[in-house]
């Protein structure tokens, strides 16, 4: 009970920017619009039509045969239809009676429940309840500068109602509420060149739902990937600087802070480290977790620089970086904890599309320099100890996504991308695949001019046999407000798959928001 | 044998002016496909600017009168710039509402050449990426209006065939049941001499216009376009659509039009889909031409960091 008058609470909160909104965007509602059926002559001008006028009518059958439609209006309420005008939507009735207010402020506020799908090894309960304000604000001032702000807070109110004793303070306090600065940017710009400082998020690469050369910033990982691509960014800390001829950008990056992907909270249901204890239990030591560990930038900050260059039906760019890797390995220390360390490397990459009519032909490959993988030290199991039963060395990587964006009339696209990625000087001590192959495809419908939106994503993990279908019902309201709902569903195809530890976090989910 | 004569020089002379006036008027006669090149090529300045209210709008008829009643409205404002390269066109647009799109960018090239796919970038600035869009299915809804990507940039003159319209022919249209069928719904049951008189030429000059083949059809998505054009000013007034079932099931129609700048300019038109039973109201606010509008502005910069 206490959760439903929680609910209802917020959405009587959510129809109140509603109605500002609203009351903005109809800055016309009084007007009405002119019909121009008649203006094309008088009844009386009639010439021109044949003598047998009189016996001529509406043929009967006339009516609806093309699409076997019904009417919803008609005769029953005639007296709301004036012939030539138009009468106002109710949201349009509505302005007059609130004040126009206008925000310093854009964003959204959003409600998120989530509730989980299966019942194998716990009950079917609430995993989410999530409102999120998220505010952004942007402000031209003397003539170049330009100065930039995302900031998002939010309060899950789940752990109230449900899951309160799972946890313990510290994890509590970072899983129910907080706050996140995504974007705070401050730029300079001249014909030829912008000038970019402060903390930013950057995107590179042609492939949807796949990083490639998509590394500039780190990503939440804490849902894995029960979040939106666009909400799993981070920004960190950089300057930018973009250089412009042509139709062609030249765009250089220096980052000065870094930032790990950020990993689930632990004792959650998506921690990756009871999994991780359980695989090396067989070794007659102890372990724990430990913490990243922030490799010292000092004089070598990450850096990045990117040539891109669109032609007539095509768009080729050319991208090189020397980054600390945002996923870590491990680092196991004497005393028993295992840190989690980011080492350098350096990618090489290219990326390329071809519009060929309906198709975009999209591929995009890099090559890594010296990533760190994890490996068993092959050494006597009479000298291993907790310190050194696992080593960090460098691989070269190749990795390449290839695939298409397909358009059907305004109502279907489809999006497919395959990835493989091959560690190129493999051995069988390395704790990781020699390859990895990872198919995306989506399919995404447009109903009732574009406010009914359902969507299908899958990811399916050729390695471990594992599919994770994303299921989406979005629907647009005219007030604003989106309303949407679906499924995101974890399906590991065997037992020991990648996947099969978070079959259980599948769930069906959802989702209020209204953007003003 | 004068008289004989005479008429025989009378003959003549007549033979050789009727002679004379068929071949100047074959010559000089303006073909249709002329008269819709020329509405094509119309002049619209070397560049614009404008802002765009569009209003989707969910309606129903009045089965008496064919009044319109409204049952849900979404309204979207967009900033446009338009400039002209010889034949070809480059245009940039935003959204400045609703908030769920505000910031996307639109870049387009539009090419003369119909043998070119135009090239399309949209930017979504909740993704940060530029994304290249496919522009081969033209029949596609220009950002969930009525209108198509083919009607916001009108055909291309070579892939359709042209014909002239009489007054005669569209009282032959009249008899097709889908046409009825609009006018039926567009005037009511009450409005068939109004729908009879919506169907003359009404002074202006009326363009039949039949995709050249197949692919044309499948592209963009019209098996039949009438086009109801001024021939004082180039202005399309009304248009009716047929889809590729033949059957009509678009009615195009400006609301206003103006001079602006000395060039005849669309400041308010109309898109009803009866198919849909749903209508997208476009205005055009404070167009301006020729600004001098810089060449930056239709590049992948402005896209990502707006105007």
């Amino acid at each position: 009970m206490r959760f439903l008058t929680t609910i209802l609470i917020l959405l009587l909160f959510f129809s109140l920017p509603g109605t500002f909104v609203c009351a903005m965007n109809n800055d016309s509602s009084d007007k009405r619009i002119e019909e121009k059926s008649d203006d094309w002559g008088s009844e009386n001008d009639e010439e021109g039509w044949g003598e047998d006028d009189e016996d001529e009518g509406w043929n009967d059958e006339s009516e609806d045969e093309d699409w076997g439609e019904s009417d919803s209006g008609g005769d029953s309420d005639e007296e709301e239809f004036v012939a030539g005008n138009d009468y106002g939507t109710k949201e349009k009735k509505r302005s007059k009676l609130i004040p126009k207010v206008k925000l310093p402020f854009q964003g959204f506020l959003r409600l998120t429940v989530s509730n989980h799908l299966t019942t194998k090894s716990k009950p079917k309960n609430l995993s989410s309840a999530q409102l999120a304000l998220e505010l952004e604000y942007d402000k031209k001032f003397a003539r170049d500068f330009r100065l930039h702000f995302v900031g998002q807070v939010f309060h899950d109110f789940v752990y109230e109602l449900e899951q309160r004793g799972n946890y313990h303070g510290t994890e509590l306090d970072k899983l129910e509420s907080g706050g996140k600065l995504k974007e705070l940017w401050l730029s300079y710009s001249q014909d030829s060149y912008d000038l970019y400082i402060g903390r930013q998020i950057v995107v590179w690469g042609e492939s949807d739902g796949l990083a490639i050369t998509d590394l500039i910033n780190p990503r939440d990982r804490s849902l894995l990937f029960f979040q939106t691509l666009e909400e799993s960014r981070l920004g960190v800390n950089m300057a930018r600087f973009n250089y412009y001829w042509g139709e062609n950008t030249l765009s250089l990056i220096t980052i000065g802070e870094f930032r790990p992907n950020k990993m689930a909270v632990e004792g959650t249901e998506f921690d990756f480290r009871p999994d991780l204890l359980k695989s090396f239990s067989i070794l007659p030591f102890n372990f724990m977790i430990g913490d990243h560990i922030k490799p010292e930038i000092g004089s070598r900050p990450e850096w990045g620089i990117r040539v891109m260059m669109p032609g007539e039906g095509y768009d080729v760019s050319f991208m090189a970086a020397s980054l600390f890797d945002d996923d870590f390995v491990l680092s196991p220390s004497p005393n028993g904890v295992i840190n989690m360390a980011h080492n350098r490397f350096d990618m090489y990459g290219f990326t390329a599309n071809k519009l060929v009519e309906k198709f975009v032909f999209k591929i995009e490959a890099a090559y890594y320099h010296g990533k760190a993988y994890n490996r068993i030290n092959p050494i006597s199991p009479m000298l291993i100890t907790p310190g050194n039963f696992l080593i960090v060395e460098d691989r070269d990587v190749i990795n390449i996504a290839a695939g298409f964006d397909l358009t059907f009339n305004d109502n279907l696209s489809i999006l497919f991308n395959q990835q493989y990625q091959l560690i190129l000087n493999y051995d069988d001590y390395l704790l990781t695949d020699r390859e990895i192959l990872l198919t995306f495809v989506n399919f995404s419908f447009s109903f009732l001019n574009d406010t009914l939106k359902p969507s299908y994503t899958l990811f399916f993990l050729a390695n471990g046999k594992d599919f994770i279908h994303k299921i989406a019902f979005e629907y647009q309201t005219e007030a604003g407000l989106s309303l949407s709902a679906g499924m995101d569903i974890v399906m590991p195809l065997s037992t020991d798959s990648t996947m099969s530890n978070y079959e259980d976090t599948s769930r069906v989910w959802g989702e209020i928001k209204n953007n003003f | 044998m004068n008289l004989r004569k005479n008429i025989r020089l009378f003959i003549r002379v007549i033979c050789t002016v009727l002679l004379f006036s068929f071949s100047a008027s074959d010559i000089f006669a303006e073909t249709a496909y002329d008269f819709r090149k020329k509405v094509i090529d119309r002049y619209e300045g070397e560049d614009s600017n404008s802002r765009i209210v569009m209003k989707l709008q969910k309606i129903i008829h009045s089965k008496k009168d064919g009044g319109i009643k409204v049952k849900a409205e979404r309204e979207r404002k967009i900033v446009q710039y338009r400039k002209a390269y010889g034949k070809d066109d480059k245009i940039v647009m935003f959204f400045l509402e609703p908030a769920d799109v505000r910031g996307t960018g639109f870049l387009s090239y539009v090419y003369d050449d119909s043998e070119k796919d135009n090239d399309q970038w949209l930017y979504l600035p909740a993704l940060k990426k530029i994304k290249r869009i496919a522009s081969g299915d033209k029949s596609g809804s220009f950002m969930g209006s009525d209108f198509s990507f083919v009607d916001v940039s009108d055909i291309k003159i070579d892939e359709y065939k042209h014909k002239f319209l009489t007054d005669g022919d569209l009282k032959g249209l009249l008899k097709e049941k889908s046409v009825q069928s609009i006018l039926k719904k567009k005037f009511g049951k009450d409005g068939f001499s109004k729908a009879k008189i919506w169907l003359t030429t009404g002074g202006m000059k009326v363009v039949e216009s039949i995709p050249v083949d197949k692919k044309i059809l499948k592209d963009n998505g019209y098996s039949r376009i009438i086009s109801w054009i001024k021939p004082d000013n180039l202005i399309i007034e009304k248009t009716l659509y047929f889809g590729k079932n033949k059957r009509a099931f678009k009615v195009r129609e400006t609301i206003k039009s103006e001079k602006i700048q000395g060039i005849w300019s669309f400041t308010e038109m109309n898109m009803e889909n009866f198919k849909k039973k749903h209508r997208t109201i476009i205005k055009f606010d404070d167009t301006k031409y020729n600004l001098g509008v810089k060449d930056s502005y239709f590049t992948q910069r402005t896209l990502e960091r707006g105007l």
